[in-house]
Formats: structure tokens, sequence, C-alpha cells
């Protein structure tokens, strides 16, 4: 019985992960049709910020990598996607593209391209006993972040003015500007917001794996990616069932698969993924399609 | 010729020789309307003859190759949408626009993201749902489970709280039951009864011109007749304006 327990503490930890790096995503792509592959970098570039502050107490630390995120996806934005905003998406993804490739390349030029170990916060990794459960304490903290980011971002879209004309936005833009509702300031928040989910899910991965390497966003911003789009793209509510989704899928397979076959995981998990869009083409939550004729 | 003639004070919304194209294709060519406070004025004429882009062109949402739009006489041009919007103009787009998944209530409120008034802004709240009994009972409601005609009544009250000094609307007819269609009309008569300044583009002729206390008649981009409805009825190029030709089978080219 509890092991199972065990699996679903691990899929909500996983799938938490998962779901945050979604929501970055989701968000800019529902406000400017912008698909940020650089989203990845964003949480690369906080894991070795972390680095960098190692020495400092923890939560500066964390704080003040979590400001560096913010400003540096909010500078990205106005240096790198306002030129082209308005554009076709593909011209706006192969910005993202550019973007993260600069990004990688500037910190293998820093740092190197081999993985580094780092060691965030040793006491987090200590084993708590639980109703006849082990688990290490990070991933309460890790539950308890999701959670509370997950809440918080919540309230702030649904009973704010402003989190309304967020949620305007990224249904019909268009419309939303029609309305008086001032494009440079909510796209500015969006990253603003995304800066700072890439920033948790930095902590907790890097908390998590114990390296960092140039291309560690990479991997995360497609399972992120392949979440929003199992979620129904354009959905936030759906961005983050889509994580929780695809996390608890691969705790699942890592766990169930037999032992012969369980290095290829991930292929099971990408099988399943196609099969799920094969039935719902549109995702989990569909989205009504926006018209552009405004 | 001067942008600006004699006379010109008294109007809400100029504009003016209005050019846009959209690449090679002239949408508008050289449009000239003029609105007064309190007026209902219309501007009818078949499918792509340009009257939605005459509005989204005062909106902002599509640039001007050339002329003015001037409010209270200042110019409009080259202001980004939502600075448009902040100086007192609403938008009821054709297909309405509403936001699906957000609340009808956050739908109205939305209309109010102009103002700062907080309790002006309840207030008025109330009103609208008073105004539009169907959206009074559906405030928690996703927005996009109305249906069409509730849905227009929707973009509409959501203009009014923008508090506009002068409404746009966009086909409000299109789509929608005979017996909703008076329904929208009637509303705008009694939105004009209390002072509101409405500018209305319709294809459906006969609301139009019942409606307005002037009418534009337009066609391929240009304007082609004005005046009352007695005056556009009674005048002998109406039906040539408005067709292209005439009923009895002249065929006309236009200027």
């Amino acid at each position: 019985m509890s092991i199972y327990i065990q699996y679903i503490i691990d899929a909500i930890t996983v799938g938490g992960l998962y779901a945050l790096a979604a929501l970055g995503i989701g968000l800019i792509f529902g406000i400017m049709r912008l698909i940020n592959f650089a989203h990845g970098e964003f949480i690369m570039v906080g894991g070795y910020s972390l680095l960098l502050l190692l020495g400092a107490w923890t939560p500066v630390a964390v704080l003040t990598m979590c400001l560096v995120i913010i400003l540096l996806a909010v500078a990205t934005e106005r240096i790198a996607f306002r030129p082209v905003r308005g554009s076709d998406p593909a011209t706006m993804l192969v910005t993202s593209f550019a973007l993260s490739f600069f990004l990688q390349h500037l910190f293998v030029l820093l740092f190197g391209a081999r993985p580094k170990g780092i060691d965030i916060a040793p006491k987090l990794m200590e084993y708590v006993v639980f109703g006849g459960l082990r688990f290490p304490k990070l991933h309460i903290v890790t539950v308890v972040v999701t959670g509370g980011l997950l809440l918080g971002l919540a309230l702030f879209l649904k009973r704010t003015d402003f989190g309304i004309q967020m949620r305007a936005a990224a249904e019909d833009f268009k419309m939303a500007r029609v309305l008086g509702v001032r494009a440079n300031l909510v796209i500015a928040a969006a990253f603003a917001i995304s800066g700072l989910l890439a920033a948790s899910v930095s902590v907790l991965f890097v908390a998590q794996t114990g390296t960092l390497s140039p291309r560690m966003g990479v991997q995360l911003v497609l399972v992120a990616f392949v979440s929003t789009i199992v979620g129904g793209m354009g959905s936030l509510v759906g961005a983050v069932l889509g994580g929780f989704f695809v996390g608890a899928l691969t705790v699942a397979l890592q766990a169930l698969l037999p032992a012969n076959i369980r290095p290829f995981w991930e292929a099971f998990v990408f099988v399943i993924i196609i099969l799920v869009l094969l039935w719902r083409p549109q995702g989990l939550l569909r989205v009504r399609a926006v018209q552009e004729r405004i | 010729m001067p942008i600006w003639e004699e006379g010109n004070e008294q109007n809400l919304l100029t504009v003016d020789h209005l050019e846009v194209r959209y690449g090679s294709i002239v949408a508008l060519r050289g449009v000239s309307i003029e609105v007064i406070p309190g007026e209902v004025v219309s501007v009818i004429g078949p499918n792509g003859a340009g009257k939605s882009t005459l509005l989204h062109a005062i909106m902002g949402v599509v640039p001007a190759k050339s002329g003015n739009v001037l409010l209270d006489g200042n110019s409009l041009l080259g202001l980004p949408t939502e600075s448009v919007a902040r100086k007192g103009l609403a938008l009821v787009p054709e297909g309405r626009h509403i936001f699906g998944t957000l609340t009808v209530g956050e739908n109205l409120r939305l209309g109010a993201t102009i103002r700062n008034d907080r309790s002006g802004i309840e207030e008025d709240l109330k009103r609208i749902a008073e105004m539009f009994p169907v959206l009074g009972v559906r405030l928690g409601l996703p927005a996009g489970k109305l249906s069409g005609g509730e849905q227009q009544q929707l973009a509409i009250g959501r203009a009014l709280m923008a508090k506009p000094k002068l409404i746009l609307l966009d086909e409000p007819s299109l789509g929608l039951a005979p017996l909703v269609i008076d329904l929208v009309y009637d509303t705008l008569k009694e939105l004009q009864s209390k002072g509101l300044t409405i500018l209305v583009v319709e294809q459906n002729t006969t609301r139009a011109l019942e409606t307005a206390d002037r009418t534009y008649v337009m066609r391929t981009g240009a304007i082609e007749l004005s005046g009352t409805r007695e005056e556009l009825l009674s005048h002998p190029n109406f039906e040539d304006a408005y067709f292209g030709f005439s009923p009895t089978g002249n065929a006309q080219s236009s200027p």
C-alpha cells in the first residue's frame, strides 16, 4: 500500500516541476503566440546563478537568483522579442531558438561544457519518516513550492484586475487592446511571471539532481512544451494539467515497466502522449480557436 | 487642402481623407466622415466595401496610409490601439469577440479597464445588469456559454462600461435572429436618447437607415453618398451607389 502512496508523492513531485515549467511556456504562448524555447535557458542560468551565490545564506541566494531570472526574462522580451512582436509566429520561434543557443554557448564559454556538481541544500536530502513512508524533505519542499506558486498565480489571475486583463489578453490579445489593456505592460508582466516560474523550477531541479550543465534546460523545456500541447495549447489550466499528466506518466512507467525495457521509458511516455493526442488533438482542455478578424 | 476646415470644432469625430492599404490592395480610398456629439451615424454598404476597415483604422487596429482621424480635434493617427481606447472610443467588433473563458462579470469589468473610479465602476456594473437582465442573472457564468444574442448584448454592455465618448458598432445585427436584432436596435435607440454618440456600420440597410440621424453609403472603399434616411431614399442614385448598378439594369461604374 505505502509503495503506491510513495509513487503518488513522486508523481506530484515530478509533475509539479513539469507543471511549473509548462505554465511558464503556456503563459507566454497564450499572450503572444510565441513558444519560448529560451525558457529552458532561464532555468539553466538560474542554476549557474545559484552556483555563483553558493556560500550566501540559502534564502538570500534563492531570492537573489529569482530576481536575476525575472530581470533576464523581462530583458529578453525587451531586447529580443519586442522587435519581432506581431510578426509571423515562425519568426518569433526562430528568435527564441537564437536566444536559446546564444545563452547555452555563452555559458559553455563561461563555465565549460562539462556538467558541474552542486549541492545547494544538503539538509533537504535528509529523509523524513512519516506514517511508514520515507521520503526526502525536498519532496515536501517541492510540493509546497509548487502548490504555493500555483495557488498564488491562480488568485492573482482570478481576483485582481490586472490578472483578469492578463487572462483576457491570453484569450484574445487584439480585443484586449481594443478595451485599453496596455500591451507592453501585460507582456512584460507575463515574462516576469515566467521568469519567476523558471527560477522556481531551477531551484527545485538543481536541488533534486545536484548537477548543472549549459544544456540542462533543453530536456526540461521540451517536456514542458509537450505538456502544454497535451494539456491544450493556450489554456493555463491545461498547461498545469499537462505537466502533472506527463510527470505522473513518467513516474508510473519508470516504476511499472519491466526492468529490461525500463531504460527506454521516454519512448513509452511519448507513445502514450501521441495516443492521447490522437484521441484529443486539441489537448485535454480544448480552447476555442481564436478568431483573427478584428 | 486644409485638414481642418471652418466649423469642424463641434465634431466629436472627424475622419479626413483616410486611406488604408493592405499590401497593394486599397481598402479605403480617401474616406471622410463626421460625427457630431449626440448623433447616431451609420455607414452602410455591401460586404467588402471597407466598413470594418474604417472602424479598425479609427481604433488604430490597422494603420492608415494617409489622411487623419480626429477626436475632439486631436489626432488619433499613429496611436496604439489601447491609447485610442483610453481617449474614449469603444468598439463592439464584428463577431462580438467576448472572452469566452472569462465570466460575464469579468467581461464587463474588462470594459472598464480604462477607468479608475472603483465605486463608479460597481454602480455601472449594476446599471448594465439592469439594462440587460439576461446578463444580470448570468454574471458568474463563462461568457462562452451565452447565446449569440446574449453575447452581442454582452459586447455592447462591455463597451458601455468604458463610459465612452463614442461607441463604434461593427455589424451588430450580423447572425442574430430578427427578434434579437429588434432588441439590439431598441437598446441603441435607448442609448441615443441618453445622449450617447454612436457610429454603427451595417449591411442591414433598413435597420441602419431607421436608427441613424445620418447615413453614409460606402462602396469599394469610398463614400458614395450621405444624408438622412429621407434624403437617401429619395436620391436618384441611392441604389446605384449601394449596388454599383441600378436594379433597372443600367450598369454604371463608380468614380
